[in-house]
Parts: C-alpha cells; sequence; structure tokens
C-alpha cells in the first residue's frame, strides 16, 4: 500500500465546509430512490437504515456526499440467534448534527462483505479489529493485520458461541473457585 | 528502501516517552520516521466481552477501567445508552452533578495531559505542578464519590449520591486556586523558546484530512472546525450552561495544546455555572433495585466529548438483565492508529513522543 | 524601526531576561505536594483531613443486623465476595476476598439491613496474603491492631519523619492556606 503523507494531503483543497443535509432529508431521499430499503426516524436527530449488504457501499457513499463525513464507529453484533452477523455503520454530520445507522446483515457461516475504508478512511482499523474479533472477513482492505490478540489460535473470540472459560482452563491452568464444595476457612491464616 | 540505510527501532511500550501501554515500530531513515507501525494490544482485557456476561450495574464499576485519566466519561456514555432505551429521565439535579463530575474529570485529564506534553520536551516542572493541581481534583472527587481515580458514581437514572453539604465550597475553592496558578503555568510553557521551537509547526493537519481520518475532540478543533458534542448534541446540563468553544486555525502542535489550555478555562467556567445554576430535588429516578434491573429490547449509540475526542457507546440490549453487546468507540482508536502512523511519516524521532503526547493519545481505549 | 520603539523592545528584553527570572524565587517557599504517609496527615484545600467519610476502604458488617441475605455476593462485580459457614453461626457471612474487591461500594449499596459498610480505612500491608480474605465484623479494631502498617516498615529519610512528626504546622499545604 502506498502511504500518502501529509504534504500529499496538504496539497488537497483546504476549505472544509461542513454538509447541511438533515436526517430526515436524507431517509426521504434514499427511500424515494431505493424503496425496497427500510428506512426509520428514531428521533429528530437520529435515523436508522437498514440495507443488504451489496449495496451499502453506494448508500454510504451518497451520505458522505450529503455532509455525514463522520465515520463514528463500525459495530458488530453476533446475532447467534438469527444466525447472522450484524454490521452497524455510524455516521455523524458536522453540519446538520445528524447520525445516521447504516445496519446490514451477513450470514454467519464464513462472513464476508467489501470493506468500506476508501469512502470512509477510519474504516480501515475498525474493520481490522472486526476481522479478528469476529472473524468477519473485508475483501479489499489492506491491514487485515494481526492486531490486538497475540498469538491466537482459538476462534474469534467475540462471537457468543465461544467459551471463554472453557478457553482459559485450557490454556492459561486456570484454578476455578468452587464456591459450593468449599470447607469453612479459617478467619485469619497463617501467621502474620 | 536499502537494508543498510533503514534501521527499525521499538518505540515502547516501556520506553519513557510513549503515552501509555502501547509501542510503534519504526522505520528510520537516518533520523528520519520513514514508516510507523502502531502495535496496540498490551491492555487488553477484553471489557466488550466481560459486559456481556455483567448484569447493568456491575458494568459501572468495569466501564471506568477504559479510561484512566478521564473515566467518567465511559459512565455517563453508558448510563446515557441505557436511559435512552428505557425512557428514564434523569433528574435535573442528577444532571448538573454529571455536568460538574464530567468538567473536573476533563479538567484534571487536560492537566495531566500538558504536564505529559512538558514532560516530552524535557520540562518536568510543569507535569510535576499540573499533577499536583490534578491531586486537589483527586481530593474533591474523593470526598463527592468516595473513590479516587475510578468513581463509580454515575448510574442508569442519575447519580449515586447527593453531592455534600461543604462540597460546593471546597470546589469552588479549588477552581480558584488552579485559576491562580494558571498564569505562572503559562509562562512557564508556552512563553518557553523551546516550546516554541518544538511544537509550532509540528505535524500540521488541515480540517479536510481530519475529518477524513476521524479526528474528533481538540484535535479537530485546533484545525479550525467548529465542533463540540457539548453543544451539537447537549447531554447531561450543558444546554442550560454558557461556554464557548474554543478553536484555532494552525492546526500544528501548538495549537493542540493551547487548545487543551483554553478548555481549561472553559472548564472552570462550566463549573461555576453549573455552581450557581444548580436546581434542587432528587438525584436519581426511581429504579427497580439493581438485582432486579431489566432494560427492553433496543440499541442506542450515546456519544460524549471527552478531553480526548468523541467517546461513544452502542448499546445493545435483548431484555433481560444483562446487556447483549456493548460497543465502545474510544477518540483514540483512531488517533491512536491510523492518524499517528500518517502523522509520523517524515518526522524526526525526537518529535515522535511529541506528536503521540500532543494528540493525547490513551492507548487503554484502543485495546479495551 | 523608530529608535523609540527600540527601546522599548530592549526594556521589555530586560524586563524578561532579567527581572522575570527573580520571579521565580517565590517559589522556594512554596511545600511540595508530596506528604510523608503515614507520618504526616493528608488534608485537602481546605486543612481538612482526608480521606473523607465516604471514602471507600476496608468493609465492616453488624453481625447482628446482618440477615445472610446474600445480595452483596450476588451484585459484587468481581466476585469477591462469598457466604461462607462460621464456626459457632448458624447463618453465613460474607467473607471478601482483597485481592479481587474493586471498592465500587455495590454491597453497601444492596445491603437491605445496611448492615454492610465501607469505611475509610484502607491501609493494609501484611506479608501473608491470606491476610486478605478475612470476614468484615463490628469493627475493624482486631484487624488494625494486627494489620496495620508499623511506621518502621517504610523507609524515610529520619529528618523528614522527625519533621513530619512535628506536627501539622511544621508543614503548610498550599501556599497561603493555613490548615484548620
Amino acid at each position: 500500500m502506498k502511504e500518502d503523507t501529509l504534504s500529499d494531503v496538504d496539497k488537497k483543497s483546504e476549505n472544509y465546509v461542513p454538509g447541511q443535509t438533515t436526517v430526515q432529508e436524507v431517509l426521504g431521499y434514499v427511500s424515494a430512490h431505493l424503496p425496497d430499503l427500510e428506512v426509520k426516524l428514531l428521533s429528530s436527530r437520529r435515523g436508522e437504515i437498514l440495507v443488504d449488504h451489496s449495496i451499502k457501499g453506494e448508500v454510504l457513499t451518497r451520505l458522505k456526499e450529503e455532509g455525514f463525513d463522520h465515520f463514528a464507529a463500525l459495530s458488530c453484533i453476533d446475532l447467534i440467534d438469527d444466525d447472522r452477523i450484524q454490521l452497524v455503520y455510524h455516521v455523524w454530520s458536522y453540519g446538520s448534527k445528524g447520525h445516521i445507522l447504516v445496519k446490514t446483515e451477513l450470514p454467519r457461516k464464513d462472513p464476508s462483505t467489501d470493506t468500506v475504508y476508501r469512502i470512509y478512511r477510519p474504516a480501515i482499523t475498525y474493520e481490522r479489529e472486526i476481522k479478528e474479533m469476529f472473524g468477519v472477513d473485508f475483501p479489499g482492505n489492506p491491514r487485515l493485520t494481526q492486531f490486538i490478540l497475540e498469538d491466537w489460535e482459538g476462534p474469534p473470540p467475540m462471537l457468543k458461541d465461544f467459551d471463554t472459560e472453557a478457553y482459559a482452563v485450557d490454556h492459561f491452568n486456570m484454578v476455578r473457585r468452587d464456591p459450593p464444595s468449599k470447607p469453612p476457612q479459617p478467619k485469619k491464616g497463617g501467621e502474620s | 528502501m536499502d537494508d543498510f540505510r533503514s534501521t527499525e527501532i521499538i518505540f515502547g511500550p516501556q520506553h519513557p516517552g510513549i503515552h501509555g501501554n502501547f509501542a510503534m515500530r519504526l522505520e528510520l531513515e537516518g533520523d528520519m520516521v520513514r514508516r510507523a507501525r502502531v502495535v496496540p494490544g498490551y491492555l487488553h482485557r477484553a471489557f466488550e466481552k466481560l459486559m456481556e456476561r455483567r448484569t447493568w450495574h456491575q458494568n459501572i464499576a468495569l466501564v471506568p477501567r477504559i479510561c484512566v485519566p478521564d473515566p467518567d466519561v465511559n459512565e455517563v456514555a453508558y448510563s446515557m445508552a441505557i436511559e435512552e432505551i428505557m425512557g428514564l429521565e434523569v433528574p435535573r439535579r442528577g444532571d448538573y452533578i454529571r455536568t460538574i463530575v464530567l468538567e473536573l474529570s476533563r479538567l484534571a485529564s487536560h492537566l495531566m495531559g500538558l504536564g505529559g506534553l512538558g514532560g516530552a520536551i524535557g520540562l518536568y516542572t510543569l507535569p510535576m505542578w499540573t499533577n499536583g493541581e490534578r491531586d486537589y481534583i483527586l481530593d474533591l472527587f474523593e470526598a463527592l464519590t468516595g473513590g479516587r481515580v475510578y468513581h463509580m458514581y454515575t448510574w442508569p437514572g442519575g447519580v449515586r449520591w447527593d453531592m455534600p453539604e461543604n462540597w460546593p465550597r471546597k470546589v469552588l475553592k479549588v477552581l480558584d486556586h488552579i485559576e491562580a496558578q494558571l498564569p505562572s503555568y503559562y509562562s512557564l510553557f508556552f512563553e518557553s523558546k523551546v516550546t516554541d521551537a518544538r511544537l509550532k509547526g509540528l505535524a500540521p493537519i488541515t480540517t479536510s484530512w481530519a475529518v477524513e481520518h476521524g479526528v474528533t475532540g481538540p484535535n479537530l478543533r485546533a484545525t479550525g472546525l467548529e465542533v463540540d458534542l457539548r453543544r451539537d448534541d447537549p447531554y447531561a446540563a450543558y444546554e442550560d450552561l454558557d461556554f464557548d468553544v474554543i478553536t484555532l486555525k494552525q492546526g500544528d502542535g501548538m495549537a493542540r495544546a493551547l487548545v487543551r489550555w483554553y478548555e481549561v478555562g472553559q472548564s472552570i467556567r462550566i463549573i461555576r455555572d453549573a455552581m450557581e445554576k444548580m436546581p434542587g430535588g432528587p438525584v436519581i429516578a426511581k429504579t427497580p433495585p439493581p438485582l432486579a434491573f431489566t432494560v427492553p429490547p433496543g440499541d442506542h449509540y450515546a456519544h460524549v466529548e471527552s478531553s480526548k475526542g468523541e467517546y461513544g457507546y452502542y448499546v445493545i440490549s435483548k431484555g433481560g438483565k444483562y446487556p447483549y453487546r456493548v460497543h465502545v468507540r474510544g477518540p483514540s482508536f483512531t488517533h491512536g492508529i491510523d492518524v499517528l502512523e500518517k502523522m509520523l511519516i517524515n518526522q524526526e524521532l525526537a518529535d515522535v513522543a511529541l506528536i503521540t503526547g500532543g494528540l493525547d493519545v490513551c492507548p487503554p481505549d484502543i485495546d479495551r | 524601526m523608530s529608535p523609540g520603539h527600540r527601546q522599548v523592545i530592549m526594556m521589555t528584553d530586560f524586563v524578561k531576561k532579567t527581572i522575570r527570572p527573580f520571579r521565580a524565587l517565590r517559589f522556594l517557599a512554596r511545600k511540595p505536594h508530596t506528604i510523608i504517609s503515614p507520618h504526616e496527615q493528608h488534608n485537602d484545600i481546605e486543612g481538612e483531613p482526608l480521606p473523607t467519610e465516604r471514602y471507600r476502604g476496608i468493609h465492616i458488617n453488624d453481625w447482628e443486623t446482618c440477615i445472610s441475605c446474600g445480595l452483596c455476593a450476588r451484585i459484587c462485580p468481581c466476585d469477591a465476595i462469598e457466604m461462607v459457614e462460621v464456626e459457632g453461626e448458624q447463618k453465613k457471612r460474607p467473607e471478601v476476598s482483597y485481592g479481587r474487591c474493586c471498592f465500587c461500594g455495590f454491597c453497601e449499596d444492596v445491603c437491605p439491613r445496611d448492615s454492610m459498610h465501607l469505611t475509610s480505612n484502607y491501609v493494609m500491608i501484611d506479608k501473608n496474603s491470606e491476610t486478605f480474605t478475612f470476614l468484615p465484623e463490628n469493627d475493624l479494631e482486631e484487624f488494625q491492631k494486627e494489620y496495620i502498617v508499623e511506621t518502621s516498615q517504610l523507609r524515610y529519610n529520619d529528618k523528614d519523619v522527625k519533621k513530619a512528626e512535628k506536627g501539622p504546622s511544621a508543614k503548610k499545604g498550599v501556599k497561603g492556606k493555613k490548615k484548620k
């Protein structure tokens, strides 16, 4: 990956003007142009769009053009009962002070979806974390390297079916505290 | 790159110039950094996983540990998300006390951050002094909450206890004391020629670059964009209070330090204003007891302006006594990895600690 | 630049370089923030002794009012409290392990009979690690007798200790603020 340095960036336009499109306008636009999407207005400043993961890139590009250019977070939720993995893209507009959650769902088996880091740069790190913690693959992301877990060999640990206790007992020689069968202890043990 | 010309050094996690527990692999050419790679993970305690197995209230004891210098934003953001899902209304007095606690915490964090910056340029008097003042704030926290560093004071629905009787007087006294010391700190740090030479023009960023890379908080305000979640998406009692959003144009290391400096003054102003306008009444809404506390299904993303940037909690409930999932968005998650790696390119090795400190990177919220 | 202007600049330069450094002398009278614990009392800005009443330290539990409901053990986020059987007692009593305790005070909050309390005492030093698992009782006196830190265990400069033991008047906290 070629790294663009700060001096390259300086040549880009200096004047930043936050977009003024409100949440209502964006949701209206989305429901008019993509009628099969489910949109919800949660409050005057918050909206929610449910998209299929194949077209989330288009929706996010449009949102960025409309001024929702702060990528606040990318959350991943393991919906084990529905056998799905949900990704939530949080975007915020500095101009209209609105927050939109773009939700998309992936199958739980071999989840994979295109990266959005070319649209929203901060996603590069969030995707890197989710790859490690949930096992979701993001083709196109150049930084899907080892992140927090060093020398990790087990399954992705944030999945709901990951048995934390069994893993700890297996790998770290953990001593389990077992309250019911514990004999009464002397009040103060040993010499001081 | 020719192997003979480049050297790779590992900077941290035990380096005195590093800002917390993380490491950087720097590829150097002479004295210049050509490539930087951040190695986080030294503080990974799997908080998000732990929170799924603890009740809503037990998590209050867990979340402040995500950010050590500025712990209260975690409790407040987490509680705000729960309140929004439940439709709980916090009593006004509770909101005001939260605001005061948040601002005291911001004050302590900024003083510590500026001290760290002083240490990075070799001005060791400043960290001694600012940490000494911070200790008075910790004394205040101790009198109010019972804890010095981790307070566990905010509960879903309000705050745990009301203020002690003589506490407001003590707060104002500490503020007066800190305000009286500020001019000498200013002349010590910002009027120093060393500070000028080291910080002016250090790794400047533009607003559009900062927005694109997810820079938030004081670092974004230092580039000239007037954004502040306290004003843009008011929470607690900020909408009633009087304060300015500090912005500077340059976007360099000096601007980032100065924005923090002026915010210290604004925090003092907010606390005084809140003390004056403090309403009466209860401090916590009526909620079920902690062990019978359940939250209806729903999700909410609550964000607050911490001393380092935007702090967000995305809480998902499927009903019941435990959260289904909690996602924490820390400001250092963007500042500390992607932004830092880019900003370090073509900088001198001696400036690495200054840039990291200037961004106020706090590794615990990267690792969680 | 006019000569007058230059003179002004020279004057301000003179003030900056020659007079200002002398202002630093006033810091000679300022006492350090650090204190010699436990010889010296830690005071807040008004000179009131710390820790305050609300400080969350070692537990006490009134065995007469305690009904052994076990709520404290259930709320404990760190799993530090365990209900154990005690010889000569019919009820189980909470036992606190201070290796786990995070001093959040939730046990105090949920206690229905108000018997569990966190005192403002936090000093405990001992060589034996089993000391730090104990059954909180009515008062800490017995515990303190055995396990409170002995002053000889901490190594300070003798001169500093003598100065501190002279009394609070020997050292002032904040400049200009008198204690008590």
